[in-house]
């Protein structure tokens, strides 16, 4: 087990947050005018439309991208680049297929030169998400949910304030998706880190998020943000979260929106 | 990852002996019949004692004609009587491929520790073996016994032995020669390759100048530089190094750029979110990426490699097996220009196995990686 201290997570500020690509001539509107903001420790859900942006959002978030408009804050201060205080997961894991499972989650001290002192860490988030005995395992040697489990860790080592996940369980069978999903949920709270999950998964929304955050198609605008409010660990069975459940289906189906399939995810 | 081999149930932890005893005797029988289908699933190569038996029996017929058969009279060696002597070493080498191969064979039918090992060799190179000793029994027979194909052109193997030992110090002077400026040649060549790539890869305004350059010189065959490059340059060996280094420096910068391009932008994406910057983003993530890419390159530049060393050898360099052979043509010495073709066969065969072993060590990583 972890004793590390506690991290605590980072606010989320995003005013007036506008983005744009242009693309073989196309000026294409991705975000009009968006502004969300997270709580320090909360867990924030952006469900939505294929092509609505939430991706872009979460670039933004993570520094990988700057806005046309708007201010991004993140711990009260403007976001000028990628930081490892604020870890990113994507759908796909995305491990270095040359380094070992290990190696992977070092990455991230190793880059910033603290990899002899991190050891210890490095072994215990391996640990904490299961993959002691695959350490010296090459990505193409293991499953798609060890995959996952290994970009995880690779986030967590860093011990963030903000960990933005871009459908990090989407590509995954419904059976690891649920053990990851329980995962997810209980590194949360042991952390206490912020969180930004982007999913397509209504109930997967309602199982972690405190909030979930409804998107128009693009350009996205929010079209809703519904507190869940239900207590931890949450029954998929309950009335009120199947109430909710249907509420977001309703409010994705009233404009003709579907949460997207996968093929078309960005 | 369990390995299914060592899944046997440790130690009762009550001690009790009697009762534990059936159970792991069970398991290690059947440990054993997993790792015998395994063992059948893994090697489906069979020994055929048909081929291993003719193999013997060719190199026995080699060693035979070789010893028995009247030599043809018009060989230049047999009117010296060198040829007995040289014939005598054939027959020898003959007979202990023939024995050796029987020990092999031995080996991989009785139980033991190296039965495993001799089963594999028996299975993949018995028809080598019989191949090889059956040219060499209609070499011999053609040239040495009969004249079918005739000196100078065509040779018998006692003449080319003769050769490679009577040649055996110019040879071994070449030799060391030609490893030496190639591999001079080749790492200058890699270095400045991997430097040039790394740069206009990563760099939009040296791909600009560079690019252009590199498509247009980087194709021009090495002999075409010679009379520039010999002029050019201090000294001739220089101009070797710089030529060899010049044929080299094409493919891996044109494959190490080609390699850094095509790195997946997610892979930037998730080391800058971990805090990488700069140079570790060159070391750790481009290069790592790009080295399927560096290591095509690297081939294609062995093969320009060994045709810009024997061009320099002939053109400036006095030294080394690409002078030797053309040495040799002016003397009209067959034998001895077949010695040192025999010789840079090796030389080339060496330098591509172990290349091909630096690259499946690098990059086992690689889930399918082809072998050669």
């Amino acid at each position: 087990m972890v004793t590390s201290a506690e991290t605590t997570g980072a606010p989320i500020d995003l005013v007036g947050v506008t983005q744009a690509f242009r693309s073989h001539g196309n000026d294409l509107l991705v975000l009009d005018d968006v502004s969300i903001s997270a709580k320090p420790g909360e867990f924030v859900a952006l469900i939505g439309p294929s092509g609505s942006g939430k991706s872009t959002l979460i670039r933004l978030l993570a520094g990988l991208d700057k806005p046309l408009f708007g201010e991004v804050y993140v711990d009260g201060k403007p976001v000028t680049g990628p930081d490892p205080s604020r870890a990113l997961v994507f759908q796909d894991p995305t491990l270095l297929p040359w380094r070992s499972v290990r190696q992977n989650v070092a990455l991230g001290p190793q880059a910033r030169g603290i990899l002899t002192e991190s050891a210890q860490r490095i072994d215990d988030v391996l640990e904490l998400v299961g993959l002691s005995d695959f350490a010296e395992a090459y990505p193409s040697q293991i499953s798609g949910g060890m995959a996952q489990r290994t970009a995880l860790a690779r986030a967590l080592v860093n011990e963030p304030s903000v960990l933005l996940l871009d459908e990090p369980l989407g590509a995954l069978d419904a059976l690891t998706r649920r053990v990851l999903q329980g995962e997810l949920a209980r590194l949360w709270q042991q952390r206490g880190f912020t969180a930004v999950l982007i999913t397509h998964d209504v109930p997967e929304a309602l199982v972690l998020a405190d909030r979930v955050v409804v998107f128009s198609p693009r350009p996205a605008t929010v079209r809703d943000v519904i507190d869940v409010g239900l207590p931890r660990p949450r029954d998929q069975s309950s009335p009120e979260f199947i109430a909710l459940r249907d509420r977001i289906l309703g409010l994705l189906d009233a404009e003709g929106l579907q949460p997207d399939d996968w093929e078309n995810a960005s | 990852m369990a390995d299914i081999t060592q899944a046997a149930p440790v130690s009762s932890p009550r001690g009790d002996e009697t009762g534990a005893a059936a159970p792991v005797a069970r398991t290690t029988e059947r440990q054993a019949r997993i790792q015998a289908a395994l063992e059948r699933v893994a090697n489906p190569e069979r020994v055929h004692p048909a081929t291993v038996g003719s193999g013997i029996a060719a190199w026995l017929l080699f060693a035979g004609v070789s010893q028995f058969l009247p030599d043809n009279v018009d060989l230049p060696m047999a009117a010296t009587g060198s040829i007995d002597e040289t014939t005598g070493f054939v027959v020898i080498a003959s007979l202990a491929i023939a024995v050796a191969w029987s020990a092999i064979w031995v080996l991989g039918s009785v139980p033991g520790a190296a039965r495993a090992w001799a089963a594999r060799h028996l299975a993949r190179d018995a028809k080598w073996v019989l191949g090889a000793g059956l040219w060499f029994v209609f070499w011999e027979f053609t040239t040495a016994k009969t004249s079918l194909f005739a000196p100078p052109y065509f040779d018998a193997p006692q003449q080319i032995l003769t050769s490679l030992w009577e040649e055996r110090g110019i040879l071994a002077e070449s030799l060391g020669a030609s490893l030496l400026l190639l591999a001079v040649g080749f790492a200058v060549g890699l270095l400045a390759g991997l430097i040039t790539g790394v740069t206009i890869g990563w760099f939009q305004a040296a791909n600009y100048w560079v690019h252009p350059i590199l498509i247009f010189i980087g194709p021009v065959p090495s002999l075409a530089w010679v009379p520039i490059v010999f002029v050019l340059f201090p000294t001739t060996y220089s101009g070797a190094v710089f030529m060899i280094a010049l044929s080299v420096w094409f493919p891996i910068t044109v494959l190490t750029r080609a390699g850094i391009l095509s790195v997946p932008r997610s892979y930037y994406d998730v080391a800058q979110t971990l805090g990488a910057k700069g140079w570790f983003l060159v070391a750790r993530v481009s290069l790592p990426a790009a080295l399927p890419s560096i290591f095509t390159g690297a081939f294609m530049a062995l093969g320009a490699s060994f045709v810009s060393l024997t061009v320099a050898e002939n053109f400036g360099v006095n030294a080394g097996l690409g002078w030797y052979l053309n040495y040799m043509k002016g003397f009209g010495n067959y034998p001895g220009l077949y010695a040192g073709i025999i010789v840079l066969v090796a030389v080339c065969g060496a330098a591509l196995t172990l290349l091909f072993r630096v690259r499946n060590f690098v990059l086992r990583w690689e889930k399918e990686l082809t072998r050669w």
